[in-house]
């Protein structure tokens, strides 16, 4: 019998999704540490750039809270990539943004309430309120300071609810926003400048360059958008280059992180939209067009049995959810596609075909957030000063 | 580490004129005969031979962490890729090289597939690590705990109690998916 090193066995481990290590908590007592050991966990963070990335799949109908993982990069075994995840008791929320291995939630009504909660190890803390600013409508954003080893809270918080823009001298709207920032683990919210655009809060946030990206207006929503990064590290707001097409003069795009590239999907004439990518980060002359994709209806769209979906209709994530949503990016070259909180497809540029993606399991009706899974426990994240 | 290298002159080497070779010997006494582009893929060989100027040609390396079974295993997939490397230099012919590799492992056992990593590991061939560590990680995907356990060789110390305790715990995590 041949016994394998430790650093070895931690380098197979790495390569599985995180349900099986939870799975293999029962081979002994060592592996149930094991699975959970922060060298393993970091391991598997520089491996998922390589890998199809696993989503967490939030559903509000017919039960609020009910969250499942999605496997896209399992190994073998097309039955097992779906798994429902028993939920913490917790307020109906909303996800706010995904990060090295935790989710960032608000509660769904009182949004000064933030949770992180890992739905893995389903271990969860309730963040501390900022005692200014409370029952307003902040947009958040969730990341992690490379140098600090920290993660990061953002939230900008418009005086009026909804932000409605004030005019000033010269004639045109100006928005305003306190803004506050949190380290997890520290007990306190701290003050940074104000700012004057308005951020708007997508369906999952973009970090690429350790900088959360929010699309935005700056004056009034007549004078078209831009795209605003905050760096986690200089804790600075700034504009960053936008691409040379005229679709983002309009409020119709989202952004995106296709292969850690910061990317805009753009909507042109119904049902067709471009996906621009900005290959070399912050130079303007490196968007380029990468991919323009045409009309697609997935077949569980025409079947969905639209009456017994009504209530669905009235839920948040529903109504927020445009028609077809740019998810990631696969290994293959594929762009992963989410049509209107219902059906998983891919799309390939080389020969612009869409393929309807089914998984067992498959909760009918969902949001979607990439998401690195992992098991490490909030505890160290909050301890780790390393 | 120079005090271990066995420099012999009797050693069975009749090296060809053409092609430069080195002479390397398994833990259990069996002399290899490498060529030179194959065995500069172990990195052990490869800084051995750039780090002491006093070796030469007839010198063999002593692995005395390698056997014999597992230097052949070791030698079949560098050859392999060294031939890759000198029919097509610029490019390895992708589905060729994924044709060989699944060959390759399929007729290895879990052991073979083990003694196979720790050489690899030993020699410092970080691709074929790569790959054995990947071929590993396919093998217990979506496998039960004991398959595990034998696979490691790892011995459960859980009592039953806490065996049980810890399966509802993570139960919710393998649970049937419902259906909506």
């Amino acid at each position: 019998m041949e016994y394998l090193p430790r650093e070895i066995i931690l380098d197979i481990l790495s390569r599985l999704p995180v349900t099986s290590l939870l799975y293999f908590k029962l081979v002994c007592k060592a592996w149930n540490n094991l699975v959970q050991d922060p060298l393993l966990v970091s391991m598997i963070f520089s491996r998922a750039t390589g890998n199809d990335p696993c989503l967490i799949l939030h559903c509000d109908y017919p039960i609020r809270n009910q969250l499942y993982s999605l496997e896209l990069s399992a190994l073998s075994k097309d039955d097992q990539r779906v798994n429902k995840i028993r939920v913490p008791v917790l307020p109906e929320f909303e996800v706010v943004g995904s990060c090295k291995g935790l989710l960032c939630l608000c509660d769904s009504t009182a949004k000064d309430i933030l949770y992180v909660y890992n739905p893995f190890t389903r271990d969860y803390i309730e963040l501390p309120k900022s005692t200014e600013l409370l029952h307003q409508n902040p947009v958040f954003g969730f990341g992690f300071n490379q140098t600090a080893k920290k993660y990061m809270v953002v939230k900008a918080v418009y005086s009026k609810c909804p932000p409605r823009p004030r005019t000033c001298g010269s004639g045109l709207l100006l928005f305003q926003a306190e803004v506050q920032i949190l380290t997890l683990g520290s007990p306190a919210w701290r003050n940074l400048r104000k700012i004057h655009f308005l951020l708007h809060q997508g369906l999952s946030q973009v970090l690429v360059y350790g900088r959360i990206h929010w699309r935005s207006w700056s004056r009034g929503f007549h004078s078209g958008c831009s795209i605003i990064s905050f760096d986690l590290e200089e804790e600075r707001f700034r504009e960053v280059p936008m691409p040379a097409c005229g679709g983002l003069n309009r409020p119709y795009f989202h952004l995106v992180d296709l292969g850690g590239c910061l990317s805009a999907v753009v909507y042109g004439s119904p049902g067709q939209y471009e996906i621009w990518v900005m290959k070399e980060y912050d130079v303007k002359e490196s968007w380029i067009k990468e991919f323009s994709i045409g009309n697609h209806v997935p077949r569980s769209l025409e079947e969905a049995d639209w009456n017994s979906a009504e209530v669905f209709r009235d839920s948040k994530l529903y109504r927020k959810s445009p028609f077809v949503r740019v998810i990631g990016l696969l290994r293959t070259g594929e762009v992963l596609l989410k049509y209107k909180c219902r059906a998983l497809v891919t799309y390939n540029k080389e020969d612009g075909t869409f393929k309807d993606l089914t998984f067992p399991g498959l909760p009918n009706w969902f949001e979607a957030v990439v998401h690195e899974g992992s098991l490490k426990w909030i505890d160290d994240t909050i301890a780790n000063d390393t | 580490m120079s005090s271990s290298i066995a420099s012999s002159s009797s050693s069975s080497s009749s090296s060809s004129k053409k092609e430069k070779k080195i002479s390397l010997k398994t833990s259990d006494g069996e002399v290899f005969e490498v060529e030179e582009p194959v065995a500069m893929q172990l990195e052990i060989v490869r800084s051995f031979f750039a780090d002491n100027e006093d070796v030469t040609e007839q010198t063999v390396m002593p692995l005395p962490n390698v056997s014999t079974a597992a230097m052949h295993g070791i030698l079949e997939y560098c050859r392999a890729h060294e031939e890759f490397r000198r029919r097509m230099p610029e490019a390895a012919p992708e589905e060729e090289v994924r044709a060989f590799e699944a060959g390759y492992v399929d007729r290895k056992s879990n052991e073979e597939l083990k003694e196979m990593i720790l050489a690899a590991n030993y020699l410092n061939i970080s691709k074929l690590l790569d790959f054995l560590t990947g071929v590993a990680a396919k093998r217990i995907e979506n496998k039960s705990v004991e398959y595990v356990r034998a696979f490691f060789g790892v011995e459960n110390d859980f009592t039953p109690e806490e065996e049980a305790n810890l399966r509802r715990e993570y139960e919710w995590a393998f649970e049937g998916v419902d259906e909506d």
